[in-house]
């Protein structure tokens, strides 16, 4: 009985006690009355921390909370303007990491790389090749699988799409697709898990495990 | 400030409504800066961090769908943010000190809480409370400044509840013992002794 007091009294000090829960504690005092003492000691623990509250505007770190809000731009909050899609949201946020001065430098490379592809393949195409039928049936790359095919609802927004992937510890292998479908890989080990996670997310319309991504075009 | 008045101030702020964030914002910002105080000590560090998680609640408002109290709810981030502050700092050698003198004393001394409920030495109260563990004085913050519920506190520190009433039971061993302590330190009653 001494135990069970002893696990209830914070609760009956606090005031959360149920009411079954409650009668037990006040029958309790009133049959040993020298646990009053307890009794009083929590209140009075209570009382010293509620008094002892930091004296504290209740504007603290406010400032800085709103000049990070006015420095941010929110197209997607804007109330009057379409917000974008999900894709050009994603589109957006990968734009967005990438590092502005290396753009030119990357963009000279790749023109190289294609110019340099472009004569290479101009000198094949000229020679006879015996081997170039068996290289046209070299098998392509698979992403290995499984996969769950995710969609969101039309007012998902990117932070929480990408918070939900964390949250599986899944990666993006592609989508959106022409019927919005999302393609995330998972390990096979926890993939049960992290559809039932995915199912029970408020921005997810559907999910379905898959074996392999769709067929390219 | 209840749930469905939070919803309402939320859904407004999904708009980018800044008036209605910053209603809220005033609602909640002294308990949790009660709250991260009392787990940091650290005034600067403490108002960065409810700054850091009020700031979570503007950037993703729908976050919150009404399942807890708010006040719960957002404990629960900014207690991450604690944590994640702590990755970064050795403990805290007070938390040791208390253990050492709790072992020094009896356990459970007669007339222990005669003593302390009649001393009403509330500075004592928090010297003892700020030097119990990590784990036990948010326990008995969350149980005895934020008024929560067994369910909630275990919800907020991701234990089952009976961890939480062990818990309990094991801060005010320590709180007993330390008020203890200071009260024979001053002279003021002998230890284990009825007043």
């Amino acid at each position: 009985m001494k135990d069970r007091f002893d696990e209830l009294l914070p609760f009956y000090v606090n005031d959360t006690l149920d009411e079954t829960d409650r009668a037990w504690v006040d029958a309790y005092l009133r049959e040993h009355p020298k646990s009053a003492a307890e009794l009083q000691w929590y209140r009075t623990l209570q009382e010293t921390m509620q008094r002892d509250a930091p004296a504290v505007s209740a504007e603290v770190g406010l400032d800085k909370v709103m000049a990070r809000i006015r420095a941010e731009s929110k197209p997607s909050r804007a109330p009057v303007r379409a917000t974008p899609g999900i894709g050009e949201r994603l589109r957006e946020f990968f734009a967005s990491i990438t590092p502005q001065p290396l753009l030119k430098p990357a963009l000279a490379g790749a023109l190289a790389v294609v110019v340099v592809q472009g004569i290479v393949i101009a000198n094949l195409a000229t020679k006879p090749d015996d081997s170039s039928e068996i290289r046209a049936h070299r098998p392509t790359v698979v992403d290995p699988g499984p996969f769950l095919k995710v969609n969101f609802k039309a007012d998902a927004r990117e932070a929480d799409i990408r918070m939900l992937l964390v949250e599986i510890e899944g990666t993006l292998a592609g989508g959106p697709g022409q019927l919005g479908d999302w393609y995330v890989r998972i390990p096979e080990s926890r993939i049960t898990a992290a559809a039932d996670k995915v199912k029970a997310s408020a921005i997810v319309d559907g999910v379905a495990r898959v074996d392999a991504l769709p067929a390219r075009p | 400030m209840d749930n469905s008045q939070v919803l309402r101030l939320l859904g407004r702020i999904e708009q980018a409504d800044q008036g209605a964030f910053r209603e809220l914002y005033c609602a909640f910002s002294r308990k949790l800066y009660a709250y991260v105080l009392r787990q940091l000590s650290d005034p600067a560090q403490a108002e960065e961090i409810v700054a850091d998680t009020l700031y979570e609640v503007w950037k993703a408002p729908a976050r919150f769908r009404g399942e807890s109290q708010f006040s719960t709810w957002l404990i629960g981030i900014a207690r991450n943010k604690v944590l994640m502050h702590w990755r970064g700092r050795k403990p805290d050698a007070d938390h040791d000190d208390v253990a050492d003198f709790a072992d020094q004393l009896a356990s459970d001394a007669p007339g222990a809480f005669e003593q302390m409920a009649q001393s009403q030495r509330s500075d004592g109260v928090r010297t003892c409370v700020d030097k119990l563990k990590a784990d036990f004085r948010e326990c008995i913050h969350l149980v005895f400044y934020e008024g929560m519920a067994l369910a909630d506190v275990a919800r907020v520190q991701q234990i089952p509840e009976g961890t939480v009433k062990t818990r309990l039971f094991h801060a005010r061993q320590k709180l007993k013992q330390c008020l203890q302590r200071m009260l024979a330190r001053e002279g003021e009653a002998p230890l284990g002794e009825p007043t």
